[in-house]
């Protein structure tokens, strides 16, 4: 089994080419879509009738301490026929204790500034409240109950970097681990395969080794991707790492299954090259690898989309972390994965083991 | 000791029959050479000793064991080397030599390796993509002759080497032979297996025609003869050790085969005679495997 593992290794590190390209993409790929996405942040515009230019320009700079939300003061008039023109939806007129909405059009954004902004009025409004009783102004407000809002349906910049980097480096994976596959068909085909099966090593060890070997790549690509990725975005989540690699490695199992399901399937090498282009961006696009599902109202993509592995890894790890889950809880997905790895394998190596025996 | 035993196997693809109640046996140091035409039903017979296929029907043992339900500790002990050798085009020459060696779970012998690469002028540092036909089967047999064996089957072993790297192989084989390991040796050169082999065994259309020890086949004990004579011998024909009788026409050739030990007997009834010219031939393997191939030709 183990000499079986290595010769696939030997035969990698022989020829490299694909491996570091499907690397290299996913570290490109990302870096596009997460820029696209991640990291473009919401601006606002912001006017006043009330309060003159110094104390407009004071309000904008206590409320860009935020990352996420970038205000910028501009002339109401200007504000006002750029609404009318659909430049932007929306815009704040702000006062001394109070601030108002100005909505051309509704957006997702509007409810997370409203808050944001809310939040920033009540905050000093309170600490004026206390400077006009003569008490000292406390630097900041001890709140009694802290309550954190998290959703995928939230522009969180850090929660679309995970999903993207989780979903683009899925999908570069699969890739790699299918068409390393091409070499188990061509294999197959030009008699390979059965020189090992001339060998003294039984059909289950040669399989266990094919596979270990497709495993430790999806691994390795993972590992590295997510590895690069985190640190070139400056993720830090407060992940459940347990939960992450065990979600990861029935991800991976359940690749290498489908792939060995596939490779029965196929008859040559060239149909099997066609197909894996077509299943995997399918099962990517389908499984909200390139945009979260929550964009997609279609109950069918969406009931869809529940079989896909990809799916349940990437939205297994994201909700996890945004539902603060509990290791048990964050399971389900690692069920759903090993059931449907058991499913790939078991028809994918009975199909294989049926067309071995044909004359020569 | 019977090292493979083939009893009335028969194995159908589909409505084609491939092999129909095949049955033969190899005993321990005994060469046997596999021989028939293409298509005749060797390689099925192969696969199915190798566990590749099962048979429909009948028994197959080597060792004693199931090829079927055993393979794989039946493959510790045997060495096989395939007519067509395919191999992984990125790895070189050694590291796949170096590959089937370890898959035996045997230490490996380093000495006796680089002894074959030298004898058979191999070059084992090269990609097998650019290795031509002759050279992958150098490949194969290397790791087999380097392997402890006690059964090495080959099929078409030599059908790419040159005459030097055939006489390299029957070397090779001579040796494992001495040192008790049995050997199956499907192939189309007969003059290698007349010099080779103990035993052989003829298949034809999935049927053994012809099996048994080489000097005691009955039709290879038989003698050419060949005579030029002004005396009409149209007599000899009547006699029942004469066989095969032919007069050439408008000639004074006379063809015939006679057994070996009857030579005596034709040089009596021979005396007094006007003979010119006699010519005895022993029989060779390629007359009696091309009688079974007309055979089979005429019969399609």
């Amino acid at each position: 089994m183990w000499t079986v593992f290595l010769m696939q290794w030997k035969r990698v590190i022989n020829k490299p080419t694909l491996i570091l390209l499907l690397l290299g993409m996913t570290i490109l790929m990302v870096n596009v879509v997460a820029g696209t996405q991640g990291n473009s942040g919401v601006t606002v515009n912001v006017y006043s009738d009330v309060l003159n230019q110094e104390d407009l320009a004071e309000k904008v700079t206590q409320l860009n301490q935020n990352d996420t939300i970038h205000f910028v003061a501009k002339d109401a008039e200007k504000i006002s026929d750029d609404i009318r023109l659909d430049k932007y939806s929306y815009a704040l007129s702000f006062e001394e204790d109070n601030y108002q909405l100005l909505v051309g059009r509704e957006t997702a954004n509007l409810s997370l500034i409203t808050q944001y902004v809310s939040r920033f009025y009540s905050e000093n409004n309170r600490l004026n409240a206390i400077g006009e009783t003569g008490q000292a102004i406390p630097s900041q407000i001890n709140e009694p109950i802290k309550l954190t809002t998290k959703s995928l349906e939230n522009i969180g910049s850090e929660i679309v970097d995970l999903s993207v980097v989780l979903g683009l480096t899925f999908y570069f994976t699969i890739f790699s681990i299918l068409y390393l596959m091409t070499n188990l068909v061509e294999e197959k085909k030009n008699g390979i395969w059965n020189r090992l099966i001339f060998s003294p090593v039984s059909k289950t060890k040669i399989y266990v080794g094919h596979l270990l070997f497709y495993f430790s790549i999806g691994v390795l690509q993972v590992l590295i991707s997510m590895v690069i990725l985190m640190n070139m975005l400056s993720l830090n989540l407060d992940i459940n790492y347990a939960v992450v690699i065990m979600i990861i490695l029935a991800f991976l199992l359940s690749i290498v299954s489908l792939g060995i399901l596939l490779t029965a399937l196929v008859k040559t090498i060239s149909s099997l090259q066609v197909i894996i282009p077509i299943v995997t961006t399918s099962m990517a696009m389908l499984g909200g690898a390139f945009w979260p599902l929550q964009v997609v109202d279609n109950q069918f993509l969406r009931s869809v989309a529940e079989f896909m592995p990809i799916k349940q890894a990437i939205y297994g790890i994201v909700e996890s972390f945004i539902q603060n889950k509990s290791f048990l809880d964050s399971m389900q997905p690692v069920g759903i994965l090993l059931i449907m790895s058991l499913l790939f394998m078991g028809i994918g190596i009975n199909l294989m083991e049926r067309v071995t025996e044909s004359p020569i | 000791m019977t090292i493979v035993k083939i009893e009335g196997v028969s194995k159908s693809f589909g409505k084609a029959e491939a092999l129909k109640a095949v049955t033969f046996k190899m005993e321990k140091g005994e060469v046997l050479g596999f021989i028939g035409p293409n298509g005749a039903g060797k390689s099925t017979t192969i696969r199915i000793l190798l566990g590749m296929i099962k048979a429909d029907s009948g028994s197959v043992s080597i060792f004693g064991k199931d090829v079927w339900s055993d393979a794989v500790e039946i493959h510790k002990q045997v060495a096989y080397v395939p007519g067509d050798v395919s191999l992984w085009p990125n790895l070189t020459g050694g590291e796949v030599i170096d590959l089937f060696l370890s898959l035996r779970d045997q230490a490996v012998d380093h000495e006796k390796k680089a002894t074959l690469i030298e004898a058979f002028d191999f070059d084992p540092t090269k990609k097998c993509r650019s290795y031509s036909k002759g050279n992958r089967q150098k490949v194969a047999l290397i790791a087999a002759f380097a392997a402890e064996a006690d059964l090495y089957i080959f099929d078409e072993p030599t059908s790419g080497l040159d005459p030097l790297q055939e006489k390299v192989f029957q070397k090779q084989v001579e040796r494992v032979k001495k040192e008790g390991a049995s050997v199956l040796l499907s192939s189309h050169i007969l003059s290698e297996v007349e010099k080779l082999c103990d035993t052989i065994a003829i298949i034809r259309n999935g049927e053994i025609v012809e099996a048994g020890q080489l000097h005691q086949l009955r039709y290879l004990k038989r003698s050419e003869i060949s005579i030029e004579s002004t005396d009409h011998l149209a007599f000899l024909e009547k006699n029942d050790w004469i066989h095969g009788f032919i007069h050439m026409s408008g000639s004074n050739q006379y063809k015939f085969q006679i057994s070996s030990n009857k030579m005596t007997t034709l040089i009596a009834t021979l005396q007094g005679l006007n003979i010119q010219s006699l010519d005895s031939q022993p029989q060779k393997l390629e007359d009696l495997f091309m009688r079974h191939y007309e055979k089979g030709v005429g019969e399609s």
